[in-house]
């Protein structure tokens, strides 16, 4: 349901971030001045809370009203919903979903 | 009346939450909810294999069903307590979810189309077993398994409906 | 150096044309795990019967010979559902499962418990469960945790690295 070989940056403002099972979820308010594709709220769709916690992520890695930084795979048929690839730290670190996938051409993901 | 506000409700509960939220207790239930359907609906199927007679045909059907029937009983009982702790952690989107309600609807079917067995062809079983099974048990067992794949596929499914 | 040939092996998978309808279809893996699941139902439904058997719990007014002899082709039924869906769920998308660890273990658990059902667990059950009480429990509680083994490894695919 998502489409796994697209990569895009959502930047806006955490609307709501529960990490929970069955999958986490990062609510985001993107604004206008990214563009009329982006703009409005997303669900951005994580992993299970241990694989999250696994790689980095707390309960209070984001707080609702926090400024936040995600590439994601957005949803195929255009809703605005997105798996999440990696988020992107203040200090430029990047919080991955998962055990890191493959580039849709095959070469490996630059280590985070 | 809609019954969103119950729901909501019922996923911000405590146990609810903490269910949500756990690393090991969530998988746990999910996990039992999945192999009890080996304990339940696998021993329904065999039940119903017996009656379009493709396997046990040398048992009388009534047989069959007595020694099965405790064990699926259980089966149901861990799949109803698993399913509901399950619903409650997600309730308001489990609610929306028409895959959600297209498997409650199958799980009714399920249970009617049981009652319609018990009620219509339980109490005869010896005979009609001996004679040559009825093709309305036939149908009830075609039926039963078409409805409980179905409730496989939708709460498998379910998953896949944002 | 395995990595390697996992790597390889996985991105040989993820580009191959042929499982388009599974990857870009809205439904193609829902329902590859239905069936796999349908599968799973009817194999260890068929399972639990035998070890119920075996342990003496359950179905006592069958003999073993009679449950094995209707029984082991259902369980071979389901078995192959099982494992031809597992397949196409696996093929489509390998680097999530490649890279998952209750997944490897899934696989070794897999190949022990086959090794196990189609040798020692099809005599006994074949045999009427002829042998000594103790080691009829022995089997059957072997038989049960190496398939629920499986399962629960399975499940923790989702859950756990």
């Amino acid at each position: 349901m998502f489409e796994m070989s697209k990569n895009v940056t959502y930047k806006g403002t955490v609307v709501e971030y529960h990490l929970e099972n069955p999958h986490s979820h990062i609510i985001i308010q993107i604004p206008a001045s990214e563009g009329k594709d982006l703009a409005g709220r997303w669900d951005i769709e994580g992993g299970a809370v241990n694989i999250m916690a696994k790689q980095g992520w707390t309960k209070t890695t984001y707080r609702p009203g926090d400024p936040i930084t995600v590439v994601a795979h957005p949803m195929k048929d255009g809703s605005r919903a997105a798996s999440l690839f990696y988020a992107v730290m203040p200090d430029g670190r990047r919080l991955y979903h998962d055990i890191a996938r493959p580039n849709a051409d095959g070469s490996a993901p630059p280590p985070g | 009346m809609s019954p969103l506000p119950v729901l909501d409700w019922l996923q911000n509960t405590g146990w609810a939450t903490s269910l949500k939220e756990s690393t090991l207790v969530f998988p746990l239930v999910e996990g039992s909810h999945l192999l009890a359907l080996s304990f339940s609906v696998g021993m329904v199927m065999v039940l119903d294999l017996r009656l379009l007679r493709l396997c046990l045909r040398n048992k009388p059907a009534a047989v069959v069903m007595r020694e099965l029937m405790p064990w699926s009983l259980m089966g149901f009982a861990v799949m109803l307590g698993t399913g509901f702790a399950l619903f409650a952690a997600q309730a308001v989107s489990a609610w929306s979810n028409p895959f959600f309600r297209v498997k409650m609807i199958l799980l009714v079917l399920s249970g009617l189309n049981a009652l319609y067995y018990q009620l219509r062809y339980y109490p005869r079983m010896a005979e009609w077993d001996r004679d040559g099974t009825p093709a309305g048990v036939r149908a009830i067992a075609v039926l039963s398994l078409i409805f409980w794949i179905g409730v496989i596929a939708c709460g498998r499914t379910m998953a896949y409906e944002l | 150096m395995l990595q390697h040939w996992i790597d390889r092996f996985v991105q040989w998978c993820y580009y191959s044309k042929d499982y388009a309808f599974v990857r870009d279809t809205k439904y193609g893996v829902p329902i590859l795990q239905s069936l796999h699941l349908t599968g799973i139902t009817l194999l260890l439904g068929t399972v639990l019967i035998l070890n119920l058997r075996l342990l003496n719990f359950g179905f006592r007014s069958v003999t073993l010979s009679e449950l094995s002899g209707q029984l082991w082709k259902w369980t071979k039924v389901g078995l192959a559902l099982t494992v031809i869906a597992g397949i196409m769920i696996f093929l489509p998308d390998p680097t999530r499962y490649a890279h998952s660890g209750p997944f490897r273990l899934k696989m070794i658990l897999l190949c022990l418990t086959l090794t196990f059902q189609f040798t020692i667990f099809r005599r006994t059950v074949r045999s009427g469960g002829t042998g000594s009480r103790v080691r009829n429990i022995a089997i059957a509680l072997t038989s049960l945790t190496l398939w629920f083994g499986v399962g629960w490894s399975a499940r923790a695919i989702a859950f756990f690295q």
